[in-house]
C-alpha cells in the first residue's frame, strides 16, 4: 500500500461573491511510496500550492480523495486537524516560517511542546536532529540573529522532531541564495536516505533534480512524471529541463 | 482635476485609515469641546449667573481648562507620531511609485489640514452644544440663577480656536519632519524592522521594586499632610517611575524567570502565551505604564472630588449646627459660668422675641480649650509649641463639663471627682489615667470607657491636631490651675460658649438676623461691666457661610468628572491603538502558529490569556497605587474639612468598581477589534 495516494482530485475557487469559478486542480492523480523524494513542478499559477495546501489539510478539497497510510484526510472532523497535522507532518516553507519571538530551539520544541511532551523528552530527540543539521551551536539563538540557510535547517529541524509520515516542503530553496540551497537539498537528500518521505513543490530544476522522482502539474493536472532512475544528478537535471521546456511549449504527453 | 489629485489623495489616505484615523480625529474632537466648555464655563458670561462663591468655581474651571490644554498638547502629539509610524510603510509606496518627498509632504499638509479643519470644527460644534448642559450641570450642583438661553462666547471660541490650531501647526511640523527626514526603504520597512529579544534586566527590575515600595513606604507613613505634601509629591513621581521601569523592565525579567522554569514553560498553555509576552510587555509597556498611571489619576481624582462633595452637606451640618451659630469667646473662666451665660441667652431670646420669630436650640455648650504637647497618656502645657513642626505630637485638649454632656447626649451619666470621660481624633486616650503638666502644676484624671463613640466638643473636628475631649464633673476646678495669665503674659486656656438655633418663623433674611443678633449683643453688653471687653462674639449663617464651600467643593466635583472623562478617553485611545497594532503584528504570528499545528482555539486561548494580563495589569496597578494613597488622600481631605474615613473608603471602592466594570467594557470591545485584525489578515 501506498503512503500516500492522491485520487480525482479537484479543487474549484469561488470569487467572493460568487461570480467567477477558478478551477485551481482539475484531475490530479498520483501516489507516494514510503521512503520516497518526490518533487512537484509547475509554472506560477498551476495549482501546485494549492496541491500542497490540500495535501497539508490547511484546505479542503471540492471533491476527490487524499489518503495518508489509510487515512481518509476528508475524514478528519476540523478538531482534530491540527492535532493530525502535528502528528502526521512535516512543513518546511519558503519563508521559513519561524516565530522571531521564540529562540531556534523554542522554534523547534513548538509542534512537540503542543503536543504536551516535557522538556527532557524534547532535549533528547533534539539532539541527534540538531547535531546532524549543524545547528546545535545555534540553538540559544533568535531567528533574526542567524542566515537565512541556519533559518531553514531550523525549520527542517522542526519538521523533523515529530518524526511525521511525511514532510510537505513549499519551495523551500526559494529565499535562499545558491550555497545555501545546495547545502539543504544535500540535507533533504541525507534526511531521505534515512528512509524519511518528501514531498517537494519547487519550480526550481535544481532543487527538482535531487529528487527521486518529478511530477509535473500543468492546468490542475499531473501532466507528466520521470524517474531519476539511475541517472546522476547532472543527467536528471538535464532531463527535467527537456521536459519544462516541452511542456512550456504546450506540447502533448 | 490635477488640482484635486492630492486632496483626494490625502482624503483618501485618511479613509483608508479609518480604523486609525476616526478615534484620534474623535479625541480632538472632545478634547477641544472640553477645552471650550471649561473656558467657556469661567467666561464672565457665566460668572454672572454663578452665585457669591462663583470666584472659587472659576479659578477651578480655569485650572481645568489649563490641565486639559498641557493633556492635549501631550497627547495628540503622541497619538499622531504613532498614526504616522504605522503608515509610513504607505507612504514608502508612494515614493517608490515615483512621488517626490515635496509631494509626500503635500499629502501629510493636506490631510493634516483636513483632520484640523473637521476636528476643530465638529469640537467647536459639540462644544457648544454642550456647553450649555454643562452650565446647567454646574449650577444645579453650586447653585445659582438657571436660564435656558443658549449663548455663544465668541471670545471663548476664538480662543478655542488659536490654541487648537497652534497644537495641530506643531503636530503637522513633526509629522513633516519625519516624513521629509525619512529614505525610501526605512519608509517602506519602518513597520517591519527586525527586533532583538528583549533582555531581562536585573538591575532595572530591583530598581523598580524598590523605587515602588520606598514611594508607598513614604505615603503610607505620613502623619501629616501639610508638612509632608514635597514628601508626597516626591512619592507620587516615584510611583510614577516606578510603574514605568516595572512595566517595561521588570514585567520582561519577570517572563525571562518564567522562562528558566522548563517544566512551567515547556507546557502548551505557557509557551505561547509567556514568549510573546516577552515583546509584548517591551512594546507595550510604555502604553500599559500609562495606562495605569492615568487610570490611579482617574480613580484618586474622582473619588476624592465625590467624596468632598457627596460629604459636604454633611460637614456644613457638623460645622454650622443651627441656621444661626452664636460663637463667644471669654477671656476669663469665670465668665464661662451658667449665671454668665444666661444673661446672653436671655438677649438672644429677646431678639427672637423683638423680631416676631421663633427659635429652636440644637447646641449649647460651654468648653474650655487648651493646647500642649502630648506624650502616652499625659499632655504638657508647659512648652511653647508655637514653633513646633511635629503638628502630631500636639495635643488639643477640650474640657466640657458633665452636665453639657448629658444634656447633649441625652444620658445620665455621673462622675466622681477627679474622673473624666475621654474622647480622642488622632490619638489614643486607651489609658487608665490622663495627666495634665504645667510647669510643677499637675492633674491627672482617672478614665471611664466611652465605649468607643466619637463626640466633639465643637460637634465636629476642627483641626489636624490631635484632639482629646475631656468630659468632667466641673470645669472650674481645672480652669483654675491652667487658666491664670503667664508669667510672660499669654493665657493658655480658650473659654468658648457655642450657642445655636434653627430659626423656625421668621419674616426677616436670615444673614441679617444673624447681624441683628450680633450687634444686639453688643449693644447690651456695654452696660455690663462683668463682660464688657472681655470677649468676642460672631454669629454664622449656615447657609451664607456653606455657600463658598459648596461652590469649591461643588465645582471640583464638577471639574473631577470632567478631567476624569477626558483621562478616560485618552486611556480608552491607547489601548485600542494598542490592540490594533498587536493585531496586525500578531496575525503574521498566529499564521504561522496554525501551520505548525496550533489548531484555532488553542490559538484563541492563548490570545485571551495574553490579553487579559496585558489589559488587567493596569487595573491592578492602578488599584494597588490608590490603596497606598489612600491614607494619605484621606488626610488631605481632612485640610478640606472632610473626616469620614469610612464615607471616603466607600467612595473609593464605588469609583473602582464603576471604573472595572467600564474598562472591562472596553477590553471587550477592542478586544473584538483585534480578534477581527487577526483573522482577517488570513
Amino acid at each position: 500500500m501506498s503512503l500516500l495516494e492522491v485520487k480525482n482530485l479537484k479543487k474549484i475557487y469561488k470569487t467572493r461573491f460568487g461570480g467567477q469559478e477558478v478551477e485551481a486542480l482539475r484531475d490530479v492523480n498520483f501516489t507516494v511510496e514510503e521512503g520516497e523524494f518526490v518533487a512537484i513542478m509547475g509554472e506560477s499559477g498551476s495549482g501546485k500550492t494549492t496541491l500542497l495546501n490540500i495535501l497539508a489539510a490547511l484546505d479542503k478539497a471540492t471533491a476527490g480523495r487524499v489518503i495518508l497510510q489509510g487515512m481518509d484526510l476528508s475524514g478528519i472532523s476540523d478538531k482534530e486537524i491540527a492535532t493530525f497535522r502535528r502528528d502526521n507532518l512535516g512543513f518546511v516553507f519558503q519563508e521559513f516560517n519561524l516565530l522571531d519571538t521564540f529562540s531556534l530551539e523554542d522554534n523547534i520544541f513548538l509542534p512537540l511542546v503542543l503536543a504536551g511532551n516535557n522538556y527532557k523528552s524534547m532535549r533528547d530527540r533534539l539532539k541527534p536532529i540538531a547535531d546532524k543539521l549543524g545547528i546545535t551551536a545555534l540553538l540559544r539563538k533568535y531567528p533574526y540573529e542567524v542566515s537565512g540557510g541556519q533559518k531553514q535547517r531550523a525549520a527542517v529541524a522542526r519538521a523533523l522532531i515529530t518524526d511525521p509520515k511525511i514532510i510537505l516542503a513549499d519551495e523551500p530553496t526559494g529565499a535562499l541564495d545558491s550555497k545555501a540551497s545546495d547545502e539543504l537539498l544535500k540535507l533533504f537528500g541525507e534526511v531521505n536516505a534515512l528512509g524519511q518521505t518528501i514531498l517537494m513543490v519547487t519550480h526550481s530544476a535544481k532543487a527538482a533534480s535531487c529528487a527521486g522522482r518529478v511530477l509535473f502539474i500543468k492546468d490542475g493536472e499531473v501532466f507528466h512524471q520521470i524517474y531519476r532512475g539511475e541517472s546522476t544528478n547532472e543527467r536528471f537535471y538535464q532531463k527535467i529541463t527537456e521536459t519544462l521546456t516541452l511542456l512550456s511549449q504546450g506540447g502533448n504527453k | 482635476m490635477k488640482t484635486l489629485f492630492y486632496p483626494k489623495l490625502a482624503w483618501d489616505g485618511i479613509r483608508k485609515n479609518k480604523r486609525m484615523v476616526f478615534p484620534y480625529i474623535l479625541t480632538c474632537i472632545s478634547m477641544i469641546s472640553m477645552f471650550y466648555i471649561l473656558i467657556f464655563l469661567s467666561s464672565p458670561g457665566t460668572v454672572a449667573l454663578l452665585p457669591r462663591g462663583g470666584v472659587t468655581a472659576v479659578l477651578i474651571m480655569t485650572l481645568g481648562s489649563y490641565v486639559i490644554a498641557i493633556f492635549s498638547v501631550i497627547f495628540l502629539y503622541y497619538t499622531n507620531s504613532f498614526l504616522i509610524r504605522r503608515r509610513a510603510s504607505e507612504f514608502g509606496l508612494y515614493n517608490v511609485l515615483g512621488m517626490g518627498k515635496g509631494n509626500l509632504i503635500k499629502i501629510v499638509t493636506l490631510e493634516s489640514l483636513i483632520t484640523a479643519a473637521i476636528s476643530i470644527f465638529f469640537g467647536l460644534f459639540v462644544g457648544i452644544a454642550l456647553s450649555k448642559l454643562a452650565e446647567l450641570g454646574l449650577l444645579k450642583i453650586i447653585g445659582g440663577t438657571i436660564n435656558y438661553k443658549v449663548r455663544i462666547d465668541a471670545v471663548c471660541v476664538k480662543n478655542t480656536v488659536l490654541f487648537y490650531l497652534a497644537i495641530f501647526v506643531v503636530i503637522w511640523l513633526a509629522s513633516v519632519i519625519k516624513v521629509g527626514r525619512s529614505s525610501t526603504v526605512s519608509l517602506l520597512k519602518s513597520d517591519k524592522a527586525g527586533e532583538k529579544a528583549p533582555k531581562a534586566n536585573w538591575l532595572l527590575g530591583i530598581l523598580g521594586l524598590g523605587i515602588l515600595g520606598a514611594a508607598y513606604y513614604m505615603a503610607v507613613s505620613i502623619k501629616n499632610p501639610i508638612s509632608a505634601i514635597l514628601m508626597f509629591f516626591f512619592a507620587v513621581v516615584m510611583v510614577i517611575i516606578a510603574t514605568y521601569i516595572l512595566m517595561i523592565a521588570g514585567s520582561v525579567l519577570f517572563c525571562r524567570i518564567l522562562q528558566k522554569n522548563k517544566k512551567y514553560y515547556y507546557n502548551p498553555r505557557h509557551f505561547v502565551s509567556v514568549s510573546s509576552m516577552v515583546y509584548r510587555m517591551k512594546r507595550n509597556g510604555a502604553g500599559l505604564a500609562s495606562i495605569a498611571i492615568i487610570a490611579t489619576m482617574v480613580l484618586v481624582m474622582i473619588s476624592s472630588a465625590s467624596c468632598l462633595w457627596f460629604g459636604t452637606k454633611d460637614m456644613l451640618n457638623k460645622r454650622y449646627p443651627g441656621d444661626i451659630n452664636l460663637t463667644v469667646r471669654f477671656a476669663k473662666s469665670e465668665l464661662l459660668d451658667e449665671e454668665n451665660l444666661d444673661a446672653f441667652r436671655k438677649i438672644v431670646e429677646d431678639y427672637s422675641v423683638a423680631n416676631n420669630s421663633e427659635i429652636e436650640i440644637v447646641m449649647d455648650t460651654p468648653y474650655a480649650e487648651i493646647t500642649g504637647i502630648g506624650s502616652k497618656n499625659s499632655v504638657d502645657f508647659g512648652h511653647d509649641f508655637r514653633d513646633t513642626i511635629a503638628v502630631n505630637k500636639l495635643r488639643d485638649v477640650c474640657f466640657i463639663p458633665l452636665a453639657v454632656y448629658n444634656r447633649q447626649t441625652g444620658q445620665d451619666i455621673t462622675l466622681n471627682a477627679g474622673e473624666a470621660l475621654a474622647f480622642a481624633t488622632g490619638c489614643s486616650v486607651d489609658y487608665d489615667t490622663y495627666e495634665l503638666i504645667l510647669g510643677d502644676r499637675t492633674k491627672s484624671y482617672r478614665l471611664l470607657d466611652a465605649d468607643g463613640k466619637k463626640f466633639y466638643a465643637d460637634n465636629y473636628m476642627k483641626d489636624l491636631i490631635p484632639q482629646v475631649t475631656l468630659v468632667i464633673p466641673d470645669l472650674n476646678a481645672t480652669s483654675m490651675i491652667f487658666g491664670e495669665e503667664q508669667p510672660d503674659g499669654r493665657r493658655l486656656m480658650s473659654y468658648t460658649w457655642r450657642y445655636c438655633f434653627n430659626v423656625t418663623e421668621t419674616s426677616m433674611d436670615k444673614v441679617d438676623y444673624a447681624n441683628g443678633l450680633t450687634n444686639a449683643i453688643t449693644g447690651t453688653m456695654k452696660d455690663n461691666p462683668a463682660n464688657d471687653g472681655f470677649y468676642t462674639v460672631y454669629t454664622e449663617e449656615r447657609e451664607y457661610e456653606g455657600v463658598d464651600f459648596i461652590a469649591s467643593n461643588g465645582s471640583l466635583f464638577f471639574i473631577g468628572i470632567v478631567l476624569s472623562a477626558v483621562f478616560i478617553l485618552a486611556a480608552v485611545l491607547i489601548i485600542y491603538y494598542k490592540q490594533i497594532s498587536e493585531g496586525y503584528e500578531d496575525s503574521k504570528r498566529f499564521e504561522v502558529m496554525r501551520k505548525v499545528g496550533m489548531t484555532k482555539r488553542e490559538i484563541k486561548k492563548s490570545i485571551n490569556s495574553q490579553l487579559l494580563v496585558v489589559f488587567f495589569i493596569p487595573l491592578i496597578f492602578a488599584g494597588l497605587h490608590l490603596a497606598f494613597a489612600f491614607p494619605m488622600i484621606g488626610k488631605v481631605l481632612a485640610l478640606f474639612g472632610l473626616f469620614n474615613t469610612n464615607f471616603f473608603m466607600i467612595t473609593t471602592v464605588i469609583s473602582y468598581a464603576v471604573f472595572a466594570v467600564f474598562y472591562s467594557f472596553v477590553y471587550k470591545v477592542t478586544s473584538n477589534v483585534y480578534y477581527n485584525i487577526v483573522s482577517e489578515a488570513k
